[in-house]
């Protein structure tokens, strides 16, 4: 039990078993790096797929408590299986695809959307020293993998031989690439703080006092550019029932509609996951108390805390309009960001 | 790994850029064998930057903002001549001719 | 490491090759991103991680982005007219001509094997930031050019 509390011995535990296995059958050293990355990404697909059926039912029935209702009840009790029968429904869906699609770029989109948004899953720290690779450029790969995604929206929505799936697709890489560079900016504050941009060392560097105190601009700014970012409300004019049907992935039906919902709540969970290791701290508990739960419980609260907030926004505020959408980013957050950065450099240069 | 097997590599994308260069008549296939050329200019750089200092690493980032202005300007440019003489036959913009 | 430079190495070529050769624009644009992608790969594995990641960030991210958005949104997505036989194998003699003597000066250079060097971000920062400063503040000058150029080229005539 005290193993989840250090977990840096739970690791070099685990090392020394695989060593021992490595010398004494004889196993050469690339099976078992093999077996090892294979049991870590179905570890890391497990989570993102139970993550996803907890996201879907958590936004239905907080969007149902929010607006004076119950949510679904009927399935399971207080309606918890409701999300299984989503997913059951969906597997047995017909594939189609439409006649003057281009075929090729039709079935890669889905996997073009839905394989950065894992591949961000390799970086971030769930527990002191359990990561699946220790990149000393973490946070810098976490935006490429996010800029990766932007490409297959777009190819979805060219692909799919629609005049409005096109649009909405722009629409939403525009809308993309506006709060991609609000996201970095934001960011710029923290690592100015830290100096380094792995996110061991940005946890380890929020020992004294989490992030947030000192830099509250830049934990709204990052938060509303995440969440446009992933497209969630009230950022959502481009998926959104009432303008475009269904945006970009409209002639998406079965498991390549699925792939784009996985992608959405894996984003959304990455978009948290990220805000809580540069500003809440990580896997730390709060300063000065005594640590009462393992880590990985103070990190994936803090997540979910942060997932609650992005729901509660949805629906709270009214849908922002398209021609407002990207004035915001550009006219708005971005001179902002630079204020932030420039107010740090100064109170650090000061200090 | 040794120095010589990148520089092959750069070498044959460069070729491979150029005969695309040469040989295509859409103006935006044009731009697209140029960045395979710069890339192979950026893989050059990078690796002779493991041996000497990261000077190499820091002129193949100036490459690559430089490509990424240089291909808006120029889809620009393509775009607008594009719509003024509804040809996109890169022999047939030759009103300069002498 | 050996097998990861040849199959990022063969993904490199077969992607140039497929750019070249592809008559329909889309594909070939996305053929180009899997070369920026192997390239950026080819970078990670010469210990140039920050030049890789910008690479996918400003590369794939930023400028294939500005190629689709063009195809998308005009009508020419064949190439009409191709060049005929005659030029074609001028054309590759040329560049096989060209090759030959890149290979006849690199095959002449001493083997060096490629050292595992760490240069960390901070150093490359501090170094665009004292050694290559004229250089930098000139890019960003650059960029902003670039991007009033763009607009101003591409906007619509206003009566």
């Amino acid at each position: 039990m005290e193993l989840l509390y250090d977990t840096g011995k739970l690791v070099r535990i685990i090392e020394g078993f695989l060593q021992d296995l490595g010398k004494n059958y004889g196993i050469p050293e690339w099976v078992l790096t093999l077996g090892i990355m294979v049991v870590v990404a179905v570890i890391i697909a497990g989570f993102i797929a139970v993550n996803t059926l907890i996201l879907v039912l958590a936004e239905r029935k907080v969007s149902a408590f929010i607006q004076d209702r119950l949510g679904p009840m009927r399935v399971g009790p207080w309606g918890i299986l409701q999300t299984v029968a989503d997913a059951l429904k969906l597997l047995q869906k017909e594939d189609i695809t439409p006649k003057k699609a281009d075929r090729l770029i039709f079935f890669l989109s889905p996997i073009i959307v839905f394989a950065p948004a894992v591949m961000a899953y390799v970086a971030i720290s769930w527990s002191p020293k359990i990561r699946v690779a220790d990149i000393n450029l973490g946070l810098l790969y976490i935006f490429a993998a996010g800029s990766l995604g932007t490409l297959g929206i777009i190819l979805a929505g060219w692909s799919s031989a629609n005049k409005w799936s096109l649009l909405g697709g722009m629409r939403s890489a525009a809308q993309i690439i506006s709060y991609e560079v609000a996201l970095i900016l934001s960011v710029i504050g923290v690592i100015m703080l830290s100096g380094s941009l792995n996110l061991e060392n940005l946890i380890s560097c929020q020992k004294d006092c989490w992030y947030i105190v000192y830099q509250p601009l830049g934990f709204l700014l990052f938060l509303v550019s995440a969440i446009a970012e992933t497209n969630r409300a009230p950022f959502d004019i481009v998926e959104a029932e009432q303008e475009l049907v269904g945006g970009f992935h409209t002639e998406y039906s079965a498991m390549k509609f699925a792939m784009f919902f996985l992608g959405e709540y894996a984003n959304v969970f990455i978009a948290s996951a990220i805000c809580t290791t540069l500003f809440l701290g990580g896997w730390q508990g709060i300063p000065g108390l005594p640590v009462v739960v393992p880590p990985i419980v103070w990190f994936l609260a803090k997540c979910y805390l942060i997932v609650f907030v992005i729901m509660w926004i949805r629906w709270t505020y009214p849908r922002v309009r398209v021609d407002q959408l990207m004035g915001f980013s550009w006219k708005f957050l971005i001179p902002l960001g630079f204020l932030n950065i420039g107010l740090t450099g100064l109170v650090m240069s000061w200090k | 790994m040794s120095t010589t097997h990148y520089l092959v590599l750069s070498a044959i994308l460069f070729c491979i850029g150029l005969y695309g260069v040469i040989s295509r008549r859409n103006a935006v296939m044009v731009l697209l064998s140029i960045e395979i050329m710069l890339c192979s200019a950026g893989l050059n750089f990078a690796c002779f930057s493991t041996i000497y200092n990261p000077s190499g690493q820091i002129f193949a980032l100036f490459i690559i903002v430089v490509g990424a202005a240089e291909v808006a300007c120029g889809l620009a440019i393509f775009f607008l001549s594009a719509r003024l003489s509804e040809t996109i036959d890169l022999d047939k913009f030759n009103l300069l001719k002498g | 490491m050996e097998i990861a430079f040849y199959i990022l190495a063969g993904m490199a070529i077969t992607s140039a090759i497929l750019v070249v050769s592809l008559k329909n624009l889309v594909r070939a644009i996305l053929a180009l991103a899997s070369l920026f992608l192997s390239i950026a790969g080819l970078y990670i594995l010469l210990s140039a991680e920050f030049l890789g990641l910008v690479q996918i960030l400003v590369y794939i991210g930023g400028v294939i982005l500005l190629f689709l958005f063009l195809i998308m949104l005009t009508e020419n997505l064949f190439e009409k007219s191709q060049v005929n036989l005659f030029q074609r194998i001028t054309g590759i003699g040329l560049v096989l001509l060209l090759f030959g003597i890149f290979i006849s000066i690199l095959m002449k250079q001493p083997f060096q094997a490629i050292p595992k060097t760490d240069y960390s971000i901070q150093e490359i920062g501090k170094h665009l930031l004292t050694d290559y400063l004229v250089p930098f503040e000139v890019v960003s000058l650059l960029l902003l050019v670039a991007l009033i150029g763009a607009i101003v080229i591409a906007k619509k005539e206003e009566e």
